[in-house]
Formats: C-alpha cells, sequence, structure tokens
C-alpha cells in the first residue's frame, strides 16, 4: 500500500482515529472464531454436501429479526400490484413441469427468458414511470414492486438481474425429479424483494441480489415452503451469471429435496 | 521471501490444495473484520459479515481474473458487503452512549481515564456513523487501512478527483463533529 502503516504526519484527526481503531481491532478470538466457521464453510464446499438447509452461510443470517424487519420495513415502502398474467408464450410453472432426471434441468434461464424478461421490465417500467423496482413471476401470478414515491429517483447502477429459484423433489430412490415451487424473478440492484404466502401454508421467499464490479452477483435468499413439503432455508452465495447453483438439498418422509438457484444479469442498456 | 498472493492463487488453482486458500484467509482475515468494523460498527454485525466477505472471495477466487491485485479486489468485497448491509439497516441506526469498554491496563488507567477514553470512542463512532457510507469508506480506507486515494478510488469504483473530495469532506464534518476532543 502507498502509505507506510505508522505514517500519521502528526495529524490530531488521523491520531485520534488510528487510536480509536486500535482500541477496537478485533481479538484473536473472535478472529479464531471466524476462521473456524469459513475453514467449516469451505470443508462443506468441498464435500459438496449440504446436510441441512437451515444451515448454508450462517453468517448474516445470524441477525434473522433485523433480516424480517427490514423486509417488512422494504415491503411498506412498496405498493404490491398483483395481477394474474396469461400468456401463452410463458410456460406454466408450479408443479407442472414434466419430471427430469437432473434436478438442475429445471433451474437454467435461457437465452429466451433473459431476452423476455429483459423486455417485459421495461414495458412495465415505463408504464410505472421508471417506478418500477421488482417482477414476480410464480404459480401464474406475476406480482410487481412498484416505489410509491413518485419523486424517487431511479436506483443509480441499477443493472437489473433476473433470478430462478427452483426446488425439486422425487421420492427416494426414484431416478426423476419434479418441480415443487419456481418463481421467475426480475430485480433492480440491491432490491430486496419479498414475496409473502398468500395462505398460511402458501410458499414465501426473499431474494436481495447485488452486482459486484467483477461481474459477479451476490444473492442472499430465504425461503419457505407451505403445506405437505415442510422445507424452509437460506443461502448467501456469489455465484457467476448463468451459474445454476444448488442451494441445498434435505431429504424427509422418504422424499428428497433440492433447491436450486439461477442468476443473470439483464441487459440494462435496454432498461 | 514471503509468498505472493497471486502466487499463492495459480497454487491453489493448479492443484487445488486448501493450504493456499488457508494462507490467504489468515493475510486478510484481521484487515478484513477491522475494515468491516469500522465502517458498519457494531461488533456482531462485523464477524457475520466478515466470515461473508471472506467466502466470499474464497469462493469467488475460480472467477477472479488477476486484471487488479487481489487485495484491491477483496476490499471490493468487503465494501461492496458492507454497502448492502448498511442499506438494508439504515431506517435503524445506530447510537453510541460511550458505554465504559473494558480497561486496557487496570493498573495504567485511572477510572476518571478510563470513562473519558470510553466517551471519546462513543464520540468517535457516533461522527463516523454520521457520516455517509462513501465518505466514512474514504476515510476508512485511507487514513485507517493507508490506501492512497488513488487505490482507494479503484476500490470505491470512482475517479480519483472523486475520491480526493470525499476524503476532504469526510474530515471536514470529522472535524467539526469532534472539535472539542481534537484541542485537548
Amino acid at each position: 500500500m502507498a502509505k507506510d502503516m505508522n505514517e500519521t504526519n502528526g495529524d490530531p484527526l488521523e491520531l485520534l482515529l488510528r487510536g480509536w481503531a486500535d482500541r477496537h481491532a478485533a481479538d484473536s478470538g473472535s478472529l479464531d472464531r471466524i476462521q473456524g466457521a469459513i475453514g467449516q464453510a469451505m470443508e462443506n464446499d468441498d464435500k459438496s454436501q449440504i446436510a441441512d438447509s437451515t444451515v448454508a452461510a450462517p453468517g448474516r443470517w445470524q441477525s434473522r429479526a433485523l433480516w424480517f424487519a427490514i423486509g417488512a420495513v422494504a415491503a411498506s415502502l412498496l405498493a404490491m400490484v398483483s395481477i394474474m398474467l396469461w400468456s401463452p408464450k410463458r410456460p406454466e410453472i408450479g408443479g407442472h413441469d414434466p419430471p427430469q432426471r437432473s434436478g438442475g434441468v429445471q433451474a437454467a434461464i435461457t437465452p429466451e427468458q433473459v431476452a423476455r424478461d429483459t423486455k417485459l421490465f421495461a414495458e412495465l417500467d415505463r408504464m410505472f414511470g421508471r417506478q418500477l423496482r421488482w417482477i414476480a413471476e410464480s404459480d401464474g401470478k406475476l406480482e410487481l414492486g412498484i416505489e410509491p414515491d413518485a419523486a424517487a429517483a431511479p436506483p443509480a447502477n441499477s443493472k437489473p438481474v433476473t433470478i430462478r429459484f427452483t426446488v425439486v423433489k422425487r421420492v427416494q430412490g426414484d431416478r426423476d425429479w419434479s418441480v415443487v415451487w419456481t418463481v421467475n424473478l426480475v430485480a433492480r440492484n440491491e432490491q430486496l424483494v419479498q414475496l409473502q404466502p398468500a395462505q398460511a401454508d402458501s410458499p414465501s421467499l426473499m431474494v436481495w441480489a447485488y452486482p459486484l464490479p467483477d461481474g459477479q452477483i451476490a444473492c442472499d435468499t430465504e425461503w419457505s415452503l407451505g403445506g405437505s413439503d415442510r422445507l424452509h432455508g437460506k443461502a448467501s452465495e456469489l455465484q457467476s451469471a448463468g451459474d445454476v447453483r444448488e442451494l441445498a438439498s434435505a431429504a424427509e418422509g422418504g422424499v428428497e429435496y433440492r433447491v436450486y438457484q439461477t442468476v443473470q444479469l439483464l441487459d440494462h442498456e435496454v432498461i | 521471501m514471503a509468498v505472493e498472493d497471486s502466487e499463492l492463487i495459480d497454487s491453489y488453482r493448479a492443484t487445488g490444495r486448501r493450504d493456499s486458500l488457508d494462507e490467504l484467509a489468515r493475510r486478510y482475515l484481521g484487515r478484513m473484520r477491522n475494515v468491516v468494523y469500522q465502517m458498519v460498527l457494531d461488533d456482531e454485525a462485523a464477524d457475520d459479515l466478515t466470515q461473508e466477505v471472506m467466502l466470499r472471495a474464497l469462493r469467488g477466487l475460480a472467477n477472479f481474473n488477476g486484471q487488479a491485485e487481489f487485495a484491491t479486489w477483496i476490499y471490493r468485497i468487503a465494501m461492496n458487503t458492507v454497502y448492502s448491509f448498511l442499506a438494508r439497516r439504515r431506517r435503524s441506526p445506530l447510537r453510541f452512549p460511550g458505554e465504559l469498554p473494558e480497561p486496557i491496563d487496570e493498573a495504567a488507567e485511572s477510572p476518571e481515564r478510563a470513562a473519558m477514553r470510553a466517551e471519546l470512542d462513543g464520540r468517535i463512532a457516533q461522527a463516523l456513523d454520521d457520516l455517509s457510507p462513501k465518505l466514512r469508506a474514504a476515510i476508512v480506507l485511507t487514513t485507517l487501512h493507508h490506501w492512497s486515494p488513488a487505490q482507494a478510488a479503484e476500490i470505491e469504483g470512482c475517479s480519483t478527483g472523486t475520491m480526493y473530495w470525499r476524503i476532504h469532506e469526510a474530515r471536514e464534518q470529522l472535524q467539526g463533529q469532534l472539535a472539542t476532543w481534537l484541542k485537548i
């Protein structure tokens, strides 16, 4: 680094700040704990096993109450508009996809979907006066997140991302997987998307994505399936565009589950 | 002679051996924990976010293109992770009451001095928290992590001129907030 570590030039403000920083530097016990957690997580990566979908990426999710509180605030800022969308161009989703031998097949984002999502987001954004923040499509229903404050500027550097979240299952011993739930999302950079369950036993999803300067996309996800598929979990991932990532796997009552997430950048020049 | 970061990364890519990753983690863990704490000003959140930053960096090594130094790259991940956290937290800002910390050396520090130091630390934390995240990052990266303004600009993805302005603005605001303490 360019400056000498101990250089202060006698500047009183720098001395004050550096003294404070020294007094609040991480202690070795804290660093050991973090290092241990990192080592454990990397070891789990090596094994490519996520035995319990609720323990993936434990770090930030320890502040669960905070996450929910912030989500509630964010949700209150958005006017939720739900409209039924029926289009022969869109594949029917939500348990009707044919079974596949690889659970990840259904999670891929195709170039056609990227093109379609880009166009849809651009058109809806114009329709809502640049106040559109996100779109979520699930079970044939389209939900829109709209910024209610007409004076609010669109977020700076807002490259929208499209996210496909897919849960598949199969009876243990079976060869093929079938889709339990799929959500297609398009969200602006750093936009928290919170899909609340329509009913007590409906699935819910929270997603927050952020493209990094190097092209990767940081994505935090928390999900819960209601009904007979009692599966819930959370993940904090760094994904390459187009990469189909298995977020979690679980088995319960003789049924195996896999949770996949794929993220892709939209053509922000269009938007 | 110490092995360069780039050599560790090359070694990991060539062999997949974890010891190279462990060494990288050891090198950066303390710095990442410090920079994250100095930005979020909360120990528990800093521990969580540091773990997240390190995992993002280590898991993302396969995609690290080497155009930037690893140090710059991991700081960029740290700052982006912090900004995201702060954006989510911004509706519940922290307050710093200046609670009395554990004395560093009980024999050397009188209760009055310990109380004064606790109050000072609280004021500094509050002054840092009152800065916008971008201004705070400018002062943290250059003053506490010794990056030059040009290097800090690269981490932050802004022009060097903008970084100079942010440093100047941050210093002015801090000097105003901490004027009393700067005179002591």
